[in-house]
């Protein structure tokens, strides 16, 4: 037997997902609360196998809830159930230790299949969210370490270098004094330098000039 | 005695040192100062100095000078002196204090449009400011309210329709409730997406993750790939830098789709460093043709530009006919940077 708990701030929404859960026999919910609050209390007495967890209820911090549990119940599997898209939530929570992600607005007949899948340890992922943690894998995290120079950074580190003022480079550029002066001193914070001859002096030396 | 053949009514009070010139301004006002150039230990200039620098609103201000070089009197009307006179030309004294005074009050006046003008436009900044905010906060709570009553409710009877559509004997009630689930999922889908339009839940896991969200919906509509640097760690923002950032990426994705749906790459480089956010947009289309940027309205450019104003920031719109487009948002996250920002030419 499959011991459930549900976590929804609306009740008419836990009820109807108490109905569609009656319908398997192996499934029993053990409690269904409105808070965060109350979800804290009711895991104190009664067992739970897998938790539906809405995670946009007010207070907030859903995704903080998760991560607690994920370190004060460890048997506990996590359904996150939301009403927000897969595409805006999905490989979050999976990140932050949910074995699955149903959107509300899906059918409720993949409630069971969710269910049962996680409670036998296995993560539940609809098509659309395995689709999506392909995609992040296969993408590298975009990144830029802060050691090395962007584009523009570089840009304006060359034009100093070989003599141009911060109006004439802003006007080379297309872009406000302001910004150029920005850029210059990310250059120098990154390049460990203070001042322009030593720019100057450091772009000779890498044959940048 | 010129003055009084003039015949025009006039007090005269008389002082001898900057002290008293000072002294004198203070305590009453005058409509004209005249001084001669060379003063007991200190020239016209220096007075004309020490009031400018005093911070009073000063009345016209006549050097009268037995010899004054072509030079100096240059030199003192490009100070701001009102006009000079020689000692030999005392007659047009009357005529030279009228125009003075005349100019004067046409330069205050102006003076005080210009004042009314910063005002009007501080205002309406603030208020530019304050409707920004509204309308955000506003959407906010409109779309809270969409997630926990109508949402809420739809989830709730589909829930129950779909029960009735199980346990259902007779196939007709069967085949309406399947009809009726149909159309609640599709009223949730809308509701989701007008949820999305109006705050992107993905906003709460931070810019990185909403640009990158909004990156990969541009990929997948254009098939153009996004290149995204930006570090790996969360950058922490304020709320409204948050979503000036956001809303800046979001426009300007959409003006690549409309106006440079020829660009093959788009870069986005999002960075804190240095206490200043900088988002760049680049495009690397056909460029925005010179005349276009003196028309933003016609690229949502306008709105942003407010925007970035409100929160502190500025934004460049850098474009040459065919190198392509990048629209940059830079927004000071200190005080610090916030003034070193605005120095400009550092040394």
């Amino acid at each position: 037997m499959i011991r459930v708990m549900l976590c929804d701030d609306h009740a008419l929404v836990r009820r109807g997902i108490r109905d569609t859960l009656a319908d398997a026999v192996d499934v029993t919910v053990t409690a269904d609360v409105g808070s965060y609050a109350e979800l804290r209390e009711a895991l104190r007495t009664q067992p739970c196998d897998v938790l539906l967890l809405d995670l946009s209820m007010p207070g907030r911090g859903g995704l903080e809830v998760l991560a607690t549990l994920k370190e004060t119940d460890v048997t506990i599997r996590v359904l996150v159930v939301s009403m927000y898209p897969e595409d805006q939530y999905a490989i979050r929570c999976l990140r932050a230790g949910a074995f699955g992600y149903i959107n509300k607005a899906g059918d409720p007949a993949e409630l069971v299949a969710a269910v049962r899948t996680v409670a036998s340890g296995r993560k539940y992922l609809t098509p659309e969210v395995a689709q999506m943690l392909a995609e992040s894998v296969a993408k590298p995290v975009a990144e830029s370490p802060h050691s090395t120079l962007s584009e523009r950074e570089l840009q304006t580190l060359l034009k100093i270098a070989s003599g141009r003022r911060l109006s004439d480079i802003a006007e080379e550029l297309m872009l406000s004094p302001k910004t150029v002066s920005v850029y210059r001193s990310r250059v120098m914070e990154k390049l460990g330098l203070s001042n322009n001859a030593e720019l100057t002096v450091y772009a000779i030396r890498n044959g940048l000039v | 005695m010129t003055l009084q053949r003039a015949g025009r009514p006039f007090e005269l009070k008389r002082v001898e040192t900057l002290e008293a010139l000072l002294q004198a301004l203070d305590e009453h006002s005058f409509d004209v100062l005249i001084a001669d150039y060379n003063l007991a230990g200190f020239t016209a200039l220096d007075a004309w100095n020490a009031i400018g620098t005093s911070q009073r609103d000063t009345p016209p201000f006549v050097v009268l000078s037995g010899a004054i070089g072509e030079a100096a009197a240059v030199n003192a009307i490009r100070r701001g002196i009102s006009d000079y006179l020689l000692k030999d030309d005392i007659a047009k004294l009357p005529h030279v204090i009228a125009r003075a005074i005349d100019f004067r009050s046409a330069q205050r006046a102006r003076e005080q449009a210009d004042r009314e003008l910063a005002v009007s436009e501080r205002r309406l900044a603030e208020l530019t400011e304050h409707l920004q905010q509204s309308i955000e906060q506003e959407r906010a709570a409109i779309s809270r309210e969409i997630h926990d009553d109508i949402g809420g409710s739809l989830a709730a009877v589909k829930f129950d329709l779909a029960w009735i559509v199980r346990h259902a004997e007779n196939e007709e009630m069967q085949r309406h409730a399947q009809a009726g689930v149909d159309m609640l999922r599709h009223a949730m889908d809308a509701s989701q997406r007008i949820m999305m339009n109006l705050r992107p839940p993905v906003l709460e896991q931070g810019i990185g993750a909403a640009i990158q969200w909004l990156a990969d919906n541009f990929t997948r509509r254009t098939a153009t790939p996004v290149r995204i640097l930006a570090p790996a760690e969360r950058i922490a923002l304020p709320p409204t830098v948050e979503l000036a950032a956001y809303r800046t990426a979001q426009e300007a994705l959409t003006n690549i789709i409309k106006h440079a749906p020829e660009s093959t790459e788009v870069r986005i480089e999002l960075t804190d460093g240095e206490g200043v956010l900088t988002l760049e947009i680049a495009d690397n289309g056909a460029g925005l043709p010179a005349q276009m940027l003196d028309k933003p309205r016609a690229f949502g450019l306008r709105g942003l530009q407010e925007r970035a104003r409100t929160v502190g920031g500025w934004m460049d719109v850098s474009a040459r006919p065919g190198g392509g487009t990048s629209i940059i948002l830079s927004v000071p996250l200190d005080p610090a940077s916030a003034a070193a920002a605005t120095e400009g030419e550092a040394p």
